[in-house]
């Protein structure tokens, strides 16, 4: 699901920690920094972080589908249905108001920051580093297991409701029409899809049994990865920079 | 150990193994409904069908992991984690009290669960997103705010109307998947007997 990640790119090889990290730290100091300006250079920052890494495509796409698409109806909404009296413009029954529009504005560039923050870190980890990294900090290997097959899962059953719905064509249920005709064909193609992954939970119990799933000892890893040197540097700076900024904003706030 | 496979623990093997499925399904059926193109959210079918089989606690897993990949894709999932509890909560709160059995009490339980979602999703999308919810039913939304009513009104409103419809349709089909499920398999679920003796009416 991550796309493709390159090894060879310094950001991208780090630990899936240590981005975690870094990911986390930018999306906190965006939330506490003063002013829309401010929040909006740390965007900017965020988008340069992203170019780095060489994933700016899939960060862009996913950025603006997800938060974009909220980005703008949020301004909407706010600019002209918040309670405000500074009035910008107005057209027919609808006025825009300074006060909802620099709200959103605000509200708008945290979302896309933390958003953005996470879609980066998603895009440069392949989820089964970011698993087995948690689960070497102590996260139990059920939890870590259902994690990972739900994610090998949903590609799955995606191709075999295709696979359903094209039978079911086949044997007439229209998927075409009007909403009626349509909403008709959800059941017949959902109920198969599930009857027929949980028949294939008894096999699957059997098989991890078999390899000592519930055997509660360490376990040991056949796809293992360890935490470098520069790792850790650039955990210390990421650190550093990060106390400077909180500590500087709470400094500006006394002041 | 002896008592590891009969399934009456909160978390077996054959529990464990369904929430993976769960999450799947709660995925592809809200790709289903926006390939379909159905206006409601038919995205928690899974958590309410693992609530009905196993009881509260997996079932907020499920709902809480449900968003947490979703959120892999699109952080604006992730808030609505907090919801996702609650849904799996109450769907395992209802079924442990007999409530999922008889079309009636399904009727019910659909509109205690949509109430539930609606009452713990609208602070979300108010505060966090200021009353955007990025789909179709925020321009309903700001239809009813148009019309004077204040952000947090109209997004409850729109809410409760969707959600209603959504997480009635989704307790009927959860319920046609166990109604069709072999007596086997029901066995090994915490409340999955409750399933049987009406099945063999």
């Amino acid at each position: 699901m991550a796309g493709a990640v390159q090894k060879d790119n310094k950001i991208v090889a780090l630990y899936p920690m240590t981005k975690f990290y870094i990911a986390i730290a930018f999306a906190i100091v965006a939330v506490i920094l003063p002013g829309i300006i401010s929040k909006a250079i740390c965007f900017a920052a965020l988008n340069v972080l992203a170019l780095a890494s060489g994933i700016y495509k899939i960060f862009a796409k996913r950025v603006k589908n997800s938060v974009g698409v909220l980005f703008i109806v949020l301004v909407v909404i706010q600019t002209f249905f918040a309670a405000g009296d500074t009035i910008l413009f107005s057209f027919w029954i609808f006025s825009a108001k300074l006060e909802g529009l620099l709200f959103a504005l605000k509200l708008g560039f945290v979302l896309a920051n933390i958003g953005g923050c996470l879609i980066w870190f998603f895009a440069i980890t392949t989820e089964k580093d970011f698993v087995l990294a948690l689960e070497k900090k102590g996260l139990s290997s059920k939890a870590s297991y259902v994690v990972l097959s739900t994610l090998q899962m949903v590609p799955v059953l995606k191709k075999r409701s295709e696979t359903i719905m094209n039978a079911q064509r086949a044997r007439g249920v229209e998927t075409e029409g009007s909403l009626l005709v349509r909403a008709k064909v959800f059941v017949p193609t959902i109920v198969p899809l599930v009857l027929s992954s949980i028949q294939g939970t008894e096999e699957r119990a059997l098989t991890l049994e078999a390899r000592g799933f519930s055997v509660e000892t360490k376990s040991t890893h056949l796809y293992d990865i360890e935490p470098k040197p520069v790792d850790k540097t650039v955990t210390i700076i990421t650190g550093l920079i990060f106390i400077l900024i909180v500590v500087g904003r709470i400094v500006l706030c006394l002041i | 150990m002896a008592t590891r496979n009969k399934g009456k623990e909160t978390f077996s093997l054959m529990v464990i193994l369904l929430i993976p499925i769960a999450i799947a399904i709660n995925i592809v059926g809200g790709q289903l409904t926006s390939l379909l193109k159905i206006p409601v959210d038919l995205d928690m079918i899974g958590v309410i069908l693992v609530g009905t089989l196993a009881g509260p606690i997996p079932a907020a897993v499920t709902g809480v992991l449900t968003n947490l990949i979703n959120g892999i894709m699109d952080p604006t999932w992730l808030p609505y984690a907090f919801c996702s509890f609650f849904i799996g909560i109450s769907s395992g709160l209802l079924s442990k009290h007999n409530m999922m059995n008889t079309i009636w009490k399904q009727v019910i339980s659909g509109i205690v669960i949509a109430l539930v979602a609606t009452v713990t999703a609208t602070p979300i999308t108010v505060f966090f997103f200021g009353g955007s919810t990025g789909g179709g039913s925020s321009m309903i939304a700001a239809g009813l705010m148009a019309t004077g009513v204040q952000i947090i009104q109209a997004v409850f409103s729109v809410y409760i109307v969707t959600e209603c419809i959504g997480k009635l349709i989704s307790v009927f089909v959860a319920n046609v998947i166990i109604r069709v499920l072999p007596e086997r398999t029901l066995v090994k679920y915490r409340f999955g007997e409750k399933f049987i003796k009406t099945s063999n009416k």
